[in-house]
């Protein structure tokens, strides 16, 4: 899932250091110390990252003794362009939000050989065969034990260094109860009661594609499709997975899948919801030619491709409320993502024009699109759908999202109670929402991980002596520091590679030591370091 | 007159081609690439990304993405942003709101502008005028944001006189605290435009023959000090139409009106040719028309000035 938060104000000061990077150029400000070598880390200053970066190549700066730099792209855009072109010269901020609640959602896309996100290039066999292994367990337990082994391996090596979990904050108005957030950090607007009886005001942000599940793969529309579509499962503020749709989800290996749904369901325009919804929907997803921007969330079923337009064969049809799924290898975790927006069932009246039905859409979910409401770039008005019954039934007359750009605006919104939920404080009022909102504040864990990536290709970045000089740098930040003054408290120092919201999350893990802040050990690691190979 | 603005209006063909080719040059040129910034930290399956480059002409040269620009347009078909709205949509939904907010700016900066810079211009050194000079040269030293700030945790946090933001509700009312933030630096020029014009106009002979001439100090005022003051006024105005709406940005983002200043940062931002070089050009067409209007109004100001 992608993370968006971009404030205006932040945004302009961007603008003021792509001048900045402009006149630095390539080369390091022409320092010629003896030791010229310049650790960097990258990052976008479109999205309010400088302070944190600044205060952690301190902190290794002062441990370390060495040159560490924060290099400032003007957009995310660029960053990302040289991410996926392997043209970063130093390290750079890597972020995962969890798309479902599972530890291997933050493992084996990120770290995986070959995986899609591996963007350091991180290959080890060792990770690779216990994450195999896990991903072929009886049950998500067992998988968890080899997901925390594999965590090891890559505690060891350090292809990325882990920094701190974000935690969701928000704050709600006294015009509403029982305001809950989920594992997700989206709160659960289907729960809220609102004592006069009008709609919950909360904020948003203008979706990004029109409202094909497939196709929305970040926060703005997905909050969106998720109240509108149902799927297999739904998650639990927890995170736990509970049936929706699904009367079983039953494999024998792991890897054959079949899928038992409860009949009786419809969408809102009258279809029922079969096996063949969910086919379709898959299928429409996968196909190369459709561009869906979901498509890897279909990579595991077989006949997936991205060569070429082609069917998954790995699904099929057995009768109007059981199918089957064959995944390329076993997949312990196959069920807990089936929550995931990607996996929605589509009614038929889609497929004619998929822009339209974007605009328009016609789903299952607990809640349905007031006709007409969806203004672009200001508000969506959502209602209750009556013909829904499931966990997840409306307790309120409908979610009217109000789309911000500026945090700031939205957050004045909610002190001057013309917003009920807001589901981000803006960093200028970390320091005092507390105190303004008191009971009515949220700060608590949320499933996302920040890190930067050191490519496995780097120069002193490789092999043992690599090893070594990851160790050290992880060891010179004082974590616990940079999230107190920085984040006033609203990240917490991470212990692994996951988040703490998610089920099987351990913070002992072996090897997890080297997270901790120890400048003695750091600076003898380094000096280790420069006996195999000079800084 | 029929012939001038007609003269002027056919100019207007070759700046929209100078325009739109620049800007899409210039959006061509930005760093970065826009589909890769799609997919998130997770990035785009290449794959994928390829297929929507494809959808976008974006995996086309420079000269063909304009040209099957400028042939969409030929069409009255803009395009589409990367979320798949038609920029037309788009231009029609945020013109209209900023315009609004614009005009109330222009109002309120032209009448109290003008009025307050009057009266200082006419008591020239006394208290009043040592007053307004003060609290002017204050609202253009403050930035904006400072002064958007305040006055929305004021007005609208605390005293709750104003909703704090805007939103969907684009009512006289709402609109009224942004565009009084909006017009606020250009209430100071013009009220001190006004000011220094009207006072070296005072001292001017035409001023004194009409004085002696026996007319009334309203009249002196009203018709031979202020009317020839206007004119650097009105050239200010002008230009600073098309300045309110592109460059409203910050008041925008802190006010949450969904603009033209806010589509346009977020759609370079983003690197959409399409949405920027359309926003783009019509503003130059604002402007454009803008200097057409102001040119106009000299010959109604000033009687001297005629235009054939």
């Amino acid at each position: 899932m992608k993370i968006r938060k971009l404030s205006r104000i932040t945004a302009i000061a961007a603008v003021g250091s792509l001048a900045l990077a402009a006149c630095s150029g390539g080369d390091s400000d022409g320092e010629s110390s003896a030791s010229d070598n310049v650790f960097t880390i990258a990052y976008n200053s479109d999205g309010g990252h400088q302070a944190w970066v600044d205060a952690t190549a301190n902190s290794i700066k002062n441990v370390l003794g060495i040159e560490v730099e924060g290099q400032p792209y003007a957009t995310f855009a660029e960053l990302r362009t040289d991410v996926g072109d392997r043209a970063m010269t130093g390290a750079f901020r890597t972020g995962w939000q969890a798309d479902y609640p599972t530890l291997y959602n933050f493992l084996g896309p990120l770290y995986g050989t070959g995986a899609g996100s591996n963007d350091g290039d991180y290959s080890s066999d060792e990770f690779d065969s216990i994450i195999k292994q896990g991903l072929s367990a009886p049950s998500i337990d067992e998988a968890n034990v080899f997901f925390d082994q594999a965590q090891e391996v890559l505690l060891a090596d350090l292809p990325s260094i882990p920094l701190w979990y974000s935690n969701v904050t928000g704050g709600y108005s006294e015009n509403v109860d029982n305001v809950e957030f989920g594992w997700n950090s989206v709160p659960l607007y289907y729960q809220v009661t609102k004592a006069d009886g009008t709609a919950v005001l909360a904020n948003g942000s203008e979706p990004e594609n029109p409202l094909v599940p497939t196709n929305t793969n970040e926060v703005g529309g997905g909050r969106i499709i998720d109240m509108i579509f149902t799927g297999l499962v739904s998650y639990d503020a927890a995170g736990e997975a509970r049936n929706e749709l699904a009367e079983s989800i039953t494999s024998e290996d792991q890897q054959n899948w079949t899928i038992k749904i409860k009949p009786g369901t419809t969408f809102t325009n009258g279809e029922p919801v079969t096996a063949q919804s969910f086919v379709d929907a898959w299928n429409y997803g996968a196909l190369l030619s459709n561009a869906q921007k979901s498509s890897y969330f279909f990579e595991e079923i077989a006949g997936f491709s991205y060569e070429e337009d082609s069917e998954l064969t790995g699904l099929a049809v057995v009768d109007e409320t059981t199918f089957t799924v064959a995944l390329n290898q076993p997949n312990a975790a196959f069920p807990l993502q089936l929550g995931y927006s990607a996996y929605f069932p589509l009614p038929e009246s889609a497929y004619a024009d998929m822009d339209a039905f974007g605009t328009a859409p016609v789903g299952n979910g607990p809640y349905q699109v007031v006709e007409g409401s969806w203004q672009n770039n200001v508000s969506i008005e959502l209602e209750p759908n009556e013909q829904y019954s499931g966990p997840r039934e409306a307790q309120n007359s409908g979610v009217k999202f109000t789309f911000y750009e500026s945090q700031d605006a939205a957050y004045n919104d909610l002190l001057a109670n013309n917003l009920d939920i807001l589901d981000a404080i803006p960093d200028s009022a970390f320091g005092t929402y507390e105190g303004e909102l008191g009971e009515r504040a949220v700060n608590q864990p949320a499933a996302i991980f920040q890190s930067f990536t050191i490519p496995q290709e780097l120069e002193h970045f490789e092999g043992e002596e690599g090893v070594l000089r990851r160790q050290a740098i992880s060891l010179a930040i004082d974590r616990q520091s940079i999230t107190d003054t920085i984040f006033l408290g609203t990240r917490t120092p991470a212990s692994d590679f996951t988040s703490p919201v998610i089920a099987g999350w351990s913070d002992s893990l072996a090897g997890s030591d080297v997270l901790q802040y120890d400048p003695e050990r750091a600076k003898d690691l380094w000096e280790q370091a420069n006996e195999i190979n000079p800084w | 007159m029929v012939r001038y603005i007609g003269r002027r209006l056919l100019q207007m063909i070759p700046v929209f081609f100078g325009a739109t080719l620049l800007i899409y040059a210039m959006v061509f040129a930005l760093p970065g690439d826009p589909i890769q910034a799609l997919g998130g930290d997770r990035g785009l399956a290449p794959a994928v990304a390829d297929q929507i480059r494809e959808q976008y002409n974006l995996d086309k040269p420079f000269f063909v993405q304009y040209l099957l620009y400028l042939k969409g347009i030929v069409t009255l078909d803009f395009g589409n942003s990367f979320s798949g709205q038609p920029v037309m949509d788009i231009v029609k939904r945020a013109f209209p709101i900023t315009f609004r907010l614009a005009m109330m700016a222009i109002v309120f900066e032209a009448v109290f502008g003008i009025l307050f810079g009057l009266i200082a211009g006419l008591r020239k050194g006394k208290i009043f005028d040592a007053t307004v000079l003060v609290v002017s040269l204050l609202v253009i030293a403050v930035p904006t944001f400072v002064i958007g700030f305040v006055v929305q945790f004021f007005f609208g946090v605390r005293l709750q006189w104003f909703p704090p933001t805007v939103g969907g509700n684009v009512s006289f009312e709402s609109l009224l605290m942004p565009a009084v933030v909006l017009g606020a630096v250009s209430f100071a020029y013009v009220l001190r435009l006004t000011r220094t014009s009207v006072a070296e106009n005072l001292s001017a002979d035409y001023v004194r023959t009409a004085t002696a001439k026996g007319l009334s100090r309203g009249r002196v005022v009203n018709v031979h000090v202020l009317r020839n003051s206007l004119i650097p006024v009105v050239t200010f105005l002008g230009a600073d139409l098309g300045a309110l709406m592109g460059g409203a940005i910050v008041t925008e983002g802190i006010f949450n009106v969904a603009g033209v200043g806010g589509t346009l940062y977020q759609a370079i931002i983003r690197g959409e040719p399409t949405t920027v070089v359309t926003f783009v050009t019509i503003l130059v067409v604002v402007y454009i028309v803008g200097n057409l209007l102001v040119d106009l109004l000299y010959a109604v100001l000033d009687p001297r000035i005629r235009y054939a």
